[in-house]
C-alpha cells in the first residue's frame, strides 16, 4: 500500500491537478453540483453545453459528497480520491489474489499491481476509471466469497462510476459464468455426479451471471434516464471510431520485466490445472479476466473498433492477476524435488556441452 | 552441504530477492517515468489567473473560446462555457466545432477570429501563450491577429495570458 501510495503521489506534484484525460469534465459538474445542490442530467459544458449529461454519476457524486462534508475544494478532493485509490488498489488485488490461489499470490498480486504502466496511468488521475479499476478486483473478490448482496451493490456501483470499467467487469463476470456453463453442459451430456467443487463452481457462476445482468440493465437504464433512448452505437466514440488498434509492443512495452515471464508461468499453471479436471472458479476467473481484456483490447477485430487502447489498462489488471499466480507457484514449488529435477536436467545440458 | 529444508530457504529467498530487485529498482520506477507525463497540468499559472478574471467578470456558463485543456480547466474552476473539450459522447457538432477553433487560433485574419468566434456565440476568448490543442493536434497560436482593435479589445493581460472580447 505504501508503494502505491508512493506511485499515486504523482498526482500531488504539480499546482493544479492532471488535465490529461479530461478531467476538467468531471470537475465541472462536481463544481455545480456542490453549488447548486443539484446533479444535472444536462451537460452545460461539453461541446457548447446543452446536450445530455450521459457519464454515469457516482465518481462526480462521491468527490462532490467529499467537498460538501469536509469543506475542502473540489480540486483537492479530486487529488485525494487519488490516492484513496492508491490505498485501495493493492488492497483489492490482495484479497483477490489470496482468494484465487492462496495468501503468497494475494501479497505478489498486491505487489504487481504497482508494476503496469498503464494501471498507473489510468488510476493517478483524478478520473472516474481511477475509483472502478480500484473497485474491480474488490467486486470480483465478493463474487468469489459468494457475497450476494455486497458483490450485486457493488458491481452496480462501480457500473455507475465508469462506463468502460463497467464494460470490463461485465465481461469478465460474463466469462466467468460462460466457462461455468460448459462445465455444467459437459456434465450434462456425460451424465457424470457433480462434485462438491462443481456445485461450488456453479453457485459463483450463478451470482456472476446476476451481477453480469445487474450490471447491463443498470447501464441501459441510465443511458435511457438521460437520453431517452438505448442506443450506444450511436454515440460519438462509436460513430467516429475513438481509438486507435493495440498491438503486441502496446501491451509488453508497458508491463516492465517480471510481468511477462511471471504471467506466462500462470498461464502454465492455469492451462496444467485445466488438463487435470475443471480448475475452481478463482482460476477460472484469473482466465476470464484475461481472456476478456484481450477481447477488448483487440475489439477492432469483431467491428467495434473503439478505445482498444484504454482497454490494456484493464487487461493489465488480469496479467496482474496471472503473475501473482504465477509467482506464488514458483514460490510454493521451491522445494527439494524441483529443485533436484532442475539441478539434474541443467548438469545434462552444461555437462552434454 | 546444505540441509534440505535450508536449500529450500535459500532458494526461495533467491527468488523473492530477484522479484523484489526488479520491482522496486527497474519495473516500478519504469512505470512511474512512464505515468509522470500524463500527469502534467498543460495549462500555466497564469492561465488560471485569466480564468479567475473571468469567473469575476462574466456570467455562469458564459460561452468563451479557448483549447481543450484550457477550456476543460475553465470549465472545473469558474463554470464557464468553452466551445470544445468535455464529453463528445452525444455532442451534435464536435468535429465542426474543433474545426473553427482550430482555424481560430492560427489564423493570421482578424476578421476570420472575430467571425468564428461570433458563429460560436462567444463574446470572449482566451489567449495564452503556450501551444494549443483543439482536437487537431499542437498548434502554435497567431497572436499578432488579436491586437486589430477593428474586431478585439483587450479585456485582461497579465503578460503572458490575453482575454479578448470581440467587438
Amino acid at each position: 500500500m505504501a508503494l502505491s501510495l508512493w506511485t499515486h503521489s504523482l498526482v500531488l506534484k504539480e499546482f493544479y491537478m492532471p488535465t490529461y484525460g479530461n478531467t476538467g469534465i468531471h470537475a465541472a459538474p462536481i463544481r455545480e453540483f456542490v453549488e447548486t445542490g443539484v446533479y444535472s442530467k444536462e451537460d452545460h459544458f461539453s461541446y457548447g453545453g446543452g446536450i445530455p449529461s450521459t457519464y454515469v454519476p457516482f465518481y462526480r457524486m462521491g468527490v462532490a459528497a467529499f467537498v460538501m462534508l469536509a469543506g475542502v475544494s473540489v480540486e483537492a478532493s479530486s487529488r485525494l480520491w487519488v490516492m484513496i485509490v492508491g490505498a485501495l488498489l493493492p488492497l483489492g488485488f490482495y484479497l483477490l489474489g489470496k482468494k484465487v490461489f492462496g495468501t503468497e499470490a494475494g501479497l505478489f498480486a498486491a505487489f504487481f499491481s504497482a508494476i503496469p504502466a498503464d494501471l498507473l496511468v489510468y488510476t493517478v488521475r483524478p478520473l472516474p476509471q481511477a475509483l472502478a479499476m480500484a473497485l474491480i478486483p474488490i467486486a470480483l473478490y465478493l463474487v468469489l466469497e459468494r457475497k450476494w448482496l455486497a458483490s450485486i451493490a457493488l458491481t452496480f456501483f462501480a457500473i455507475m462510476t465508469h462506463q468502460e470499467a463497467a464494460l470490463y467487469l461485465v465481461a469478465v463476470q460474463f466469462g466467468l459464468a460462460a466457462f461455468v456453463l460448459i462445465e455444467r453442459i459437459w456434465l450434462f451430456v456425460s451424465k457424470k455426479n457433480e462434485s462438491h467443487e462443481a456445485v461450488e463452481r456453479k453457485e459463483i457462476a450463478m451470482l456472476a451471471f446476476v451481477c453480469w445482468a445487474v450490471g447491463v440493465a443498470s447501464y441501459f437504464g441510465w443511458h435511457f434516464l438521460v437520453t431517452g433512448g438505448t442506443d450506444l452505437l450511436s454515440m460519438n466514440q462509436f460513430v467516429l471510431h475513438e481509438g486507435t488498434a493495440v498491438g503486441f509492443n502496446d501491451v509488453f512495452g508497458q508491463l516492465g520485466t517480471l510481468l511477462p515471464w511471471l504471467a506466462a508461468a500462470g498461464a502454465v499453471v492455469l492451462a496444467a490445472r485445466a488438463a487435470k479436471g475443471w480448475p475452481n472458479a478463482g482460476e477460472l476467473l484469473a482466465a476470464s479476466a484475461v481472456i476478456s481484456g484481450i477481447i477488448l483490447i483487440k475489439n477492432d477485430l469483431i467491428g467495434l473498433n473503439v478505445l482498444m487502447q484504454r482497454f490494456i489498462a484493464f487487461l493489465d489488471q488480469g496479467i496482474v492477476l496471472l503473475a501473482a499466480i504465477g509467482a506464488a507457484w514458483i514460490l510454493l514449488h521451491l522445494n527439494q524435488e524441483s529443485l533436484s529435477a532442475t539441478t539434474a536436467a541443467l548438469r545434462k545440458v552444461f555437462l552434454r556441452n | 552441504m546444505l540441509s534440505r529444508t535450508r536449500l529450500e530457504t535459500a532458494a526461495a529467498a533467491a527468488f523473492l530477492a530477484i522479484v523484489a530487485f526488479l520491482l522496486l529498482y527497474s519495473d516500478v520506477p519504469k512505470a512511474v517515468d512512464a505515468a509522470s507525463p500524463w500527469t502534467n497540468t498543460v495549462v500555466t499559472q497564469k492561465e488560471v489567473e485569466a480564468i479567475y478574471w473571468l469567473e469575476n467578470n462574466t456570467r455562469i456558463y458564459e460561452p468563451v473560446v479557448y483549447d481543450i485543456f484550457g477550456g476543460e480547466t475553465m470549465m472545473a474552476l469558474s463554470l464557464r462555457t468553452p466551445p470544445i473539450g468535455g464529453d463528445w459522447a452525444v455532442a451534435r457538432d464536435a468535429v465542426d466545432r474543433m474545426n473553427n477553433v482550430t482555424k481560430f487560433y492560427e489564423t493570421t485574419s482578424a476578421q476570420e477570429a472575430a467571425e468564428i468566434m461570433k458563429n460560436l456565440g462567444a463574446h470572449y476568448a482566451v489567449v495564452p501563450s503556450r501551444q494549443v490543442h483543439a482536437g487537431f493536434g499542437w498548434k502554435t497560436v497567431e497572436k499578432q491577429k488579436f491586437s486589430d482593435q477593428t474586431f478585439f479589445e483587450k479585456a485582461f493581460d497579465n503578460g503572458e495570458v490575453m482575454v479578448v472580447r470581440v467587438k
